[in-house]
Order: structure tokens, then C-alpha cells, then sequence
């Protein structure tokens, strides 16, 4: 209580600016006096004239501050420091500032960052994801083209310092209700999902919207986590910090199957009595320390603890009628919605196509990921740009054989911003003959809205459902004719 | 709980797209104006993905100390003396010259710098005449020192003999101390390759009477605290590299009740009409925050950038006393007097580059907007010129501030990794000497100094680390 003083040694600061900082601590509540001033004989003078008796020389910074209470003293003596330097800017003033050449820079720019976003070429985007971690940020990282070798010492870094990296490959996450990279705009809610998947992830993420309840993260950890040679590292980490998460109440994981060995480990991850319910893909039974379900659609609802709708019933018109015995034709931008049709369509029909382990006859029942590497040399990707689907679409047209046409739409931020408008007229010829269903990843509050894009589908003709598997269980049926 | 569980703030690099959706958002996201490291070179990716991969919070944490190390170093001007007494090495010979840059040998010493060493060499009566000189040079009779590797640092040529005054710096808390000469200013002088009559004759009134009367000048006005004055001239128009006025100035001040009570017509006199006399002063200074900052293991903190005219020599913080070395560069957009043509400039010379490595000079330029418009700069250039510096620094000074700038510190910690990624080096604005004639100083320029040796620096660092 009264008077206390710091004594800053060897700092030289203007007497114009140290008059400014006095005036304002001098303003707050709880301080009844405030001297900063260099410590010449004159103005000691003038301090042991009010009291305040200090030790310093000319070339120091003496800051004396009176106070009824020392925390408010201590705290005013802190802020009077603090103002002898001001931060770096990172624009704003007068001055109009370049852009910052590396994330060094850039975070000293903008205080406080935490979440580097890297999806440079992937020869360099180790070194960026490695800066990111010296700087104590989580890494989103979205390039490809990252050795192992590379994974696994970014993954151990970031796990030995408590921090995610999301990727490589990683599409889609959301922290803090932000969606980074392709990610849809959601409710937030009590569920959260790791992800080795993107679409994945999107797809879960609006079936949980879609059940009434929200997100409260997501952690993409990029496709080869769970491989044996990577481990897993990033998935146990996500798990391990979402249980610490006071707004995740739930564990959504969303993959490939896993090996058993590697399921096993993630049971151990998370403390008993933590709810985890995982949708791997593909699952075909076995032994797991929490509840599996084959589809993403299962298990969206099943850890919203809601029953999903009810299957629709397939139309009776011609173009349907006429789709059996004949071939299906599904194109696909997003990697895990088609794996997930695979899922559905694979014990029923002989399905070709690059995400089947069967070449693609001509002719036969075909399932194509045009996300996958080499449809998208010098391209963006399909959820980005529509040629080669629209193209894909052209050829259909002419194919006779062709009873069936199922597709995914995927909306979001970093997705096309209107993929209906180009989509719609090339499936509107089609659906005049073929069947056509697809499914709309998305919500009514993305940049899209997921309910004018359905609409516009609808109008030309498309069977729109409401998930990815009942999309791909309707073109069963259809070209089954059952 | 993460933090990025309640709240996000991005820095992205690459798709701009990703930043715009996050701000949409109405989250905090900054894009970085990404290039491919080091233009691309896999050899230098390789290397820099060492040094901020595994070793990354080894380095991080070596600099931190490093930068920390420097700011805390005060280095007070204790006094003026013979250099043979503060510079053992130049005592322990009986004919030793040290000289700015890296070591060199003397058939390798470019024109201005001989010219130095001879006219040293009749300073010290170790020849009647710079013939002779020149024959005891030839013929290896003197023995030649890298200033930097015996306490010195020298401006341009850099030549210090044993009975030059010289200023000794000092921080005797942290243990450090460094010498320079006292500044001969303009004309025929030694640090601009000059060495007549007239250099000489000045080189004995500093040694016989202003370097004693500085000396007892200090002792009765108590030690200078060069870097207290350095922030101060901050803030009169000095970046106290290529303008120390302002702070010169002070230094008068300083020392004006003892010039009244001792008197010193002569010195008072060479003084005020010396705008550079302060220079040396923050070498010597600066040199001491050097290598407070130094023998940090680990450290890519650039501690010495020093040139002979010949090569630029470039030590890490975390390597000390090992030089990595390449061709000194020309002093390019020099503004030149008439009748001399960039045939006739010498290579960049001299060791002040020092005052770069500790937050001076080219890191503090928006404090000097004349030293702007000498070279035709706006203001606003040298704001973006500190904001460049900043990219290739560790931190920001705490106690050298930049009034045009708000009160933000100037760039401090020059990181070695920085600059072989951005291919950004410290600009050191410099004379210009005639590389053949003496004709002295012939203009004015920017020396960029050059990034290969940084290259090799941060190479050499890597492998230490990998070893340790």
C-alpha cells in the first residue's frame, strides 16, 4: 500500500512518451499517482519530494506508482513496463506494412496465433509444419507428398509438445467452431470427431446436424495415421485432447477399418467411461473396445443417439423402372463418401473402379474417386472444379448400358460455390433416361445453403437423399430392381 | 484443454482461399507472402528442415538466450588507451597489426588496407618511410590479426597498432570488453586507405594527446554508458551506423564540465569537427554485446558480419571463433565524386557490421530518414526496410526504440536461418574507397552483404547439432 517503485537499469525512453504512460496509469481505477520518468537528479528530486525515495541513475527508467492496494500497484508498475515498447504492428497504422514473408514474422504480427494452415508443395511443407511447431502452433496440414519418415517425426514432435498435426492430406477440421480447410458450416454440439478422412468428417458432421445435434471439434489427422507405420500418434493425441475438451461429451472416430492391433491401442487412449463410437467403413466385424458401425451414416446417428430417416422408396417412373439389369456409373469427389458406397454396393453387385481393388472393365458396374491422384494432375480438386465429372456425365449419356448414375455434392467452405448450377443441366439429360440420385454434403448455412442446391438437383430431375448411404442404397435397388 | 478448442487464430501459408474462409468465419487469419525456401535449393531445405525440425526448440531456445544475452549487456566506455596495453596479442610480438575482417594474408590484402598497415607500420617507427614499410610487409617481418579475434574492431581498414588510443568498452558485470580506435575522421586518415603525412602526423596527437586527455576526461565525467546515449540518439535522427550525430553530441555533453575544468583546445576542436567520432564508440560497444551473446550452443544468431575488402567473414552465436567465409561484396548504388567510376571503388570493407548484430544501424534506419534521402529513400521505405530486417530477426529490442515508428523496437538477432530461406541480408550503408590510388573515400553505397557464407554457417551449425 502507498508508493511502489521499479527501477528499469540501462533503458532510455523519451520524456514525451514517459509523460504519456504516466497519464495513463494515472487513469486507472484504484491508482492515486503515478510518476515514469529517467532517472536524472532533478526528477528524483522531484520523486523523494512526494515521498518517493529510489535508487537509480540518469540512463534508467524509474516507474513509481501509489496505490491503496499493491496488486493494482504491482499490475499498474507492469503495464507502465510494457508501454515503454510498443508491439509490432501488423498493420493498421499509417504506414502500409508487406505482407510477412514466414510464419515467424506473420505471428508476430498477429499475437496469439495458434493454428498454422500449410498447404504448400509438399517438398517444403515439412519445413513449414516443423516452424510451425518450434512456434508452439497446431499444424492443419493440407499438402500431400510428405514422406513417412517425415509424418512420423512431425507427429512424435507434435505429440511430445502437446500440440495436433493435422495431416498430411488433411482436408478438414474444426477447432473452436472454426472450419479449416473443406469444412461445412455446423451447429455446435456435444459430439467430436477425430478423422482420418475429410469427407468423412463432413459427411458425419452434417448427419449429426442433421439428427438435431452439432460438433464440438474436429481433428483430421490425414489418411495414413492409422497405417502401421505411422501408428496412429495423431488419432490417440486428438482422442486424448477431446477428453479434456469440457464441450465434447462424445468420441466420434471416423476411418478406414484399422488393423485390430490398432484399434485395440485407441480403446487405450481414452480414460474408462468416456463414450466412444466409431464409424469405420468398411468394418466387417471383430473385436473392439467400443461400438463400430460400417457406415457413416450409422454411425453419425448412432453417436447422436438418434434413429436415422427412414429410407425412401424408389420412384416409380420410367427412367427407375427401366435401371435394372443395367450398369451403375457413381462419380465421386469426396474419397470416403465413395468408399462408403462401396461399402453398401460391394456384397451385392461386382463393382469396378479405383477405389475397388478390380480394374474398371468397360461396361460394368463402375465406382470412381475422382479425388484420387490421377484425376486431379494440374487441377483442382472434383469439389473445387467440376470438369472432369461434367465431361464423365457427357460420355454417360452416350453409354446404353447405363441404367444408374449416383453422385455426391460436397458443400463448405473451400468447395465450388455453386456446384448445381453446372451440375444440374448435364444431369437433367440424363435423369430423362437414367436414373439419377445423389446426395448433398452440407447445410442449410454453408456458403452453398445445402437446401437451394437440393432443390435446384431436384428440379432437374435427380433423386436428392438424405445421406450418402441411402443415396447408394437407392441405385442398388434400382439397378437390382428390388 | 488446447486453447484452439475456444478460440482460433490462423497463420496460413499457401491457399489464400483457406485464409478468406477462416475470416469469413470470424476468426483472425494472416497470410504469409510464401516463396519456395532458399529459391528451392533442396540442399539448403535440407539443412533448414534440421535446424527448425529436430533441432527446432533447441535453437529456438539457444536464440531466445542468445538475443537475451545482448540486450542485457551494458557496455560502459571506461577510458581511452595505448592499444598495447588493452590488446595483449598486439604485445606479444614485436611487430603485430590487426585489421578488420576476417584473417588474411598480406599478399591477399586489397589496396586500401595496405595502404593502412604501411602508414601503421611508420606510425610505430617500424620503418623510416612507407617504402621500407612495405618491405617489412613483403617480406612477412609483420605479423597481421583479425581484429575481431583479439578484442578490436576497426571501421573500413580497420588498422590498429600497438600504440593507437583506443576506446575501451566494458561490461563488467557480464565479463565482456572490446577496443576501438578513436575515429580519424574525413580525408587522409587510415580507415579510408589514405596514410600520408597528415594521417600519421594525427594518429601521434591521438596517442600523445587526445587519447590521454579522453581518458582523464572519462575518469573525472564517469564512464559512458554508449548504449543509454545510442537510444537517446535514436530519437535525434541517428541509426548510428552511417549518422551518429546526434549522439556525438551527447557525448560532448557529457564530457563538457571536464573539458572546462581541464581544458584541451586541440581536442575539443578535432572533436566537434568530427561527425563520426561517436562511431567507434558503438563498435566498441557493440562488439561487447556480440559476444555477451556468443557461446551459445545451439544459437543461429548471427554474431559477426566483418569484411577486409578481400572476404566477408560471418560467425554464428552458436559456433564461435569459426569463420565462414566468401568474397567481400561491391558497394552497389554508389553515389560516387566526380571523376571516379565504379572501376575504381574497392570491394566492402571494415568490421561495423557489428552495430547490425545488435540492433543498430540498418535495423534502426526509420530512425534516420536522412541517411533515406541521401539515397534517394522516402521515410516510408526505411520503415519497410526495418520491417525487412525484422523477417531475419529473432526479436525486437526492447531498449533501442523507434520513435517514427510508434515506439516499436528495432530488430534484434539476426538469424542465420532467416536469411539462407529469404536470401535477406543486413544492408550496410558504407563508404566508397578507391581500390588503387588512396585517394581515400570516393563516394557512398549500400553493401548487401552476401548470403553464401550464411549458407554455409547454418550447414556447419546443423552438423554440430547432429553430432552433439
Amino acid at each position: 500500500m502507498g508508493w511502489q517503485t521499479r527501477v528499469i537499469r540501462g533503458r532510455y525512453a523519451d520524456s514525451m512518451r514517459l509523460m504519456g504512460i504516466a497519464k495513463g496509469i494515472r487513469a486507472t481505477d484504484g491508482v492515486d499517482g503515478a510518476e515514469v520518468a529517467m532517472g536524472t537528479p532533478a526528477n528524483l528530486e522531484a520523486l523523494s519530494g512526494m515521498g518517493v525515495s529510489v535508487d537509480a541513475a540518469p540512463g534508467d527508467v524509474v516507474i513509481a506508482v501509489n496505490a491503496a492496494v499493491d496488486a493494482v500497484g504491482a499490475a499498474a508498475l507492469d503495464t507502465a513496463e510494457q508501454g515503454l515498447v510498443a508491439l509490432e504492428s501488423g498493420g493498421g497504422g499509417s504506414v502500409e506494412v508487406a505482407p510477412a514473408r514466414t510464419l515467424v514474422s506473420a505471428a508476430a504480427g498477429q499475437p496469439g496465433s495458434n493454428v498454422a494452415l500449410v498447404s504448400v508443395p509438399g517438398e517444403y511443407a515439412t519445413l513449414e509444419a516443423h516452424r510451425a511447431l518450434t512456434s508452439g502452433m497446431h499444424v492443419f496440414l493440407f499438402s500431400d507428398h510428405v514422406s513417412v519418415p517425415d509424418e512420423v517425426e512431425l507427429k512424435q514432435r507434435g505429440e511430445a509438445k502437446d500440440l495436433l498435426v493435422m495431416g498430411p492430406g488433411c482436408g478438414t477440421a474444426m477447432l473452436g467452431g472454426v472450419g479449416l480447410g473443406f469444412m461445412n458450416v455446423v451447429r455446435r454440439g456435444p459430439v467430436g470427431i477425430v478423422a482420418a478422412a475429410g469427407t468423412g468428417a463432413q459427411e458425419a458432421a452434417c448427419l449429426l446436424e442433421a439428427a438435431g445435434t452439432g460438433v464440438s471439434q474436429i481433428i483430421g489427422v490425414g489418411g495414413r495415421d492409422l497405417s502401421a507405420d505411422v501408428g496412429g500418434i495423431m488419432f490417440r493425441q486428438g482422442m486424448r485432447m477431446l477428453t479434456g475438451d469440457p464441450q465434447t461429451e462424445t468420441l466420434l472416430l471416423v476411418s478406414k477399418p484399422p488393423s485390430p492391433e490398432v484399434v485395440q491401442t485407441l480403446g487405450e487412449a481414452v480414460p474408462p467411461g468416456v463414450r466412444v463410437v466409431a464409424a469405420f467403413v468398411g468394418w466387417e466385424g471383430g473385436p473392439a473396445p467400443f461400438e463400430v458401425h460400417a457406415t457413416l451414416e450409422e454411425g453419425a446417428y448412432a453417436a447422436a443417439g438418434a434413429a436415422p430417416p427412414a429410407q425412401p422408396a424408389m420412384p416409380a417412373t420410367p427412367p427407375w423402372t427401366a435401371a435394372r439389369g443395367k450398369h451403375l456409373l457413381a462419380l465421386y469427389s469426396g474419397g470416403s463418401l465413395a468408399h462408403e458406397a462401396l461399402t453398401i454396393l460391394e456384397p451385392r453387385i461386382a463393382v469396378a473402379g479405383n477405389v475397388t481393388h478390380h480394374p474398371a472393365p468397360a461396361g460394368g458396374h463402375t465406382v470412381l474417386d475422382l479425388g484420387e491422384e490421377e484425376y486431379t494432375r494440374g487441377r483442382p480438386h472434383p469439389m473445387v472444379d467440376l470438369t472432369v465429372r461434367l465431361d464423365m456425365l457427357a460420355d454417360a449419356e452416350r453409354d446404353p448400358a447405363l441404367g444408374c448414375v449416383l453422385l455426391d455434392v460436397v458443400l463448405g467452405h473451400g468447395s465450388h460455390p455453386d456446384p448445381a448450377s453446372e451440375l444440374a443441366p448435364a444431369l437433367g439429360r440424363l435423369a430423362e433416361r437414367v436414373a439419377v440420385v445423389a446426395h448433398v454434403c452440407g447445410t442449410a448455412g454453408d456458403p452453398q445453403d445445402a437446401a437451394r442446391q437440393e432443390a435446384a438437383l431436384r428440379d432437374a430431375g435427380v433423386v436428392v437423399t438424405a445421406s450418402n448411404a441411402a443415396a447408394a442404397r437407392l441405385a442398388l435397388r434400382a439397378v437390382l430392381g428390388v | 484443454m488446447a486453447e484452439a478448442f475456444e478460440r482460433v487464430s490462423v497463420i496460413n501459408m499457401g491457399l489464400e482461399g483457406f485464409a478468406d474462409a477462416v475470416r469469413e468465419q470470424g476468426a483472425p487469419a494472416a497470410q504469409v507472402d510464401w516463396r519456395p525456401p532458399a529459391d528451392g535449393d533442396p540442399a539448403v531445405l535440407a539443412v533448414l528442415e534440421r535446424l527448425w525440425g529436430r533441432h527446432g526448440d533447441r535453437v529456438a531456445a539457444a536464440n531466445a538466450e542468445a538475443v537475451s544475452r545482448i540486450e542485457a549487456c551494458r557496455p560502459m566506455a571506461v577510458g581511452v588507451r595505448p592499444a598495447a596495453g588493452e590488446l595483449p596479442w598486439l604485445a606479444e610480438g614485436p611487430r603485430r597489426l590487426l585489421h578488420s575482417g576476417p584473417p588474411i594474408t598480406w599478399d591477399r590484402v586489397c589496396d586500401p588496407q595496405r595502404r593502412a598497415m604501411a602508414a601503421a607500420v611508420v606510425f610505430e617507427d617500424w620503418a623510416p618511410d612507407r617504402e621500407a614499410a612495405y618491405r617489412l610487409l613483403d617480406n612477412g617481418d609483420v605479423e597481421l590479426g583479425s581484429g575481431n579475434e583479439h578484442g578490436h574492431v576497426g571501421p573500413m581498414t580497420g588498422v590498429c597498432s600497438p600504440s593507437m588510443a583506443v576506446w575501451l568498452a566494458e561490461d563488467a558485470d557480464l565479463g565482456v570488453r572490446a577496443c576501438s580506435t578513436l575515429n580519424e575522421g574525413p580525408g587522409d586518415t587510415l580507415w579510408f586507405g589514405v596514410g600520408g603525412d597528415a594521417a600519421v602526423e594525427r594518429l601521434r596527437f591521438f596517442r600523445d594527446s587526445a587519447g590521454p586527455l579522453l581518458d582523464r576526461l572519462i575518469a573525472r565525467c564517469g564512464p559512458v554508458d554508449v548504449f543509454g546515449l545510442a537510444a537517446q540518439g535514436l530519437n535525434m535522427g541517428d541509426e548510428l551506423h552511417m549518422r551518429s550525430q546526434g549522439t556525438g553530441n551527447l557525448l560532448i555533453r557529457h564530457l563538457l564540465p571536464g573539458f572546462a575544468a581541464l581544458g584541451g583546445e586541440q581536442t575539443a576542436a578535432f572533436i566537434a569537427g568530427n561527425h563520426h567520432f561517436f562511431l567507434t564508440l558503438t563498435m566498441a560497444a557493440a562488439k561487447c554485446a556480440s559476444l555477451a551473446g556468443q557461446t551459445v550452443a545451439g544459437s543461429s544468431v548471427v554474431s559477426l558480419i566483418s569484411r577486409n575488402g578481400t572476404d566477408v567473414g560471418v560467425q554464428l552465436a552458436g559456433l564461435p571463433g569459426r569463420w565462414f567465409t566468401g568474397p567481400a561484396a561491391p558497394v552497389q548504388d554508389a553515389l560516387l565524386r566526380e571523376g571516379f567510376t565504379e572501376a575504381d571503388a574497392a570491394l566492402d570493407i571494415g568490421d561495423s557490421a557489428v552495430i547490425e548484430t545488435i540492433g543498430l544501424g540498418g535495423m534502426a534506419v526509420a530512425a534516420a530518414p536522412t541517411v533515406a534521402s541521401f539515397f534517394g529513400g522516402t521515410a516510408a521505405d526505411t520503415a519497410a526496410r526495418v520491417r525487412e530486417m525484422a523477417e531475419i530477426c529473432v526479436a525486437r529490442s526492447q531498449r533501442f526504440t523507434l520513435a517514427a515508428l510508434d515506439g516499436v523496437g528495432t530488430p534484434v538477432g539476426i538469424d542465420a536461418r532467416l536469411v539462407a530461406e529469404l536470401g535477406i541480408t543486413p544492408q550496410i550503408t558504407t563508404g566508397v574507397l578507391h581500390n588503387r590510388t588512396g585517394a581515400g573515400q570516393i563516394g557512398a553505397g549500400i553493401a548487401h552483404q552476401p548470403v553464401p557464407p550464411v549458407v554455409e554457417a547454418v550447414a556447419g551449425l546443423a552438423d554440430a547439432l547432429d553430432a552433439a
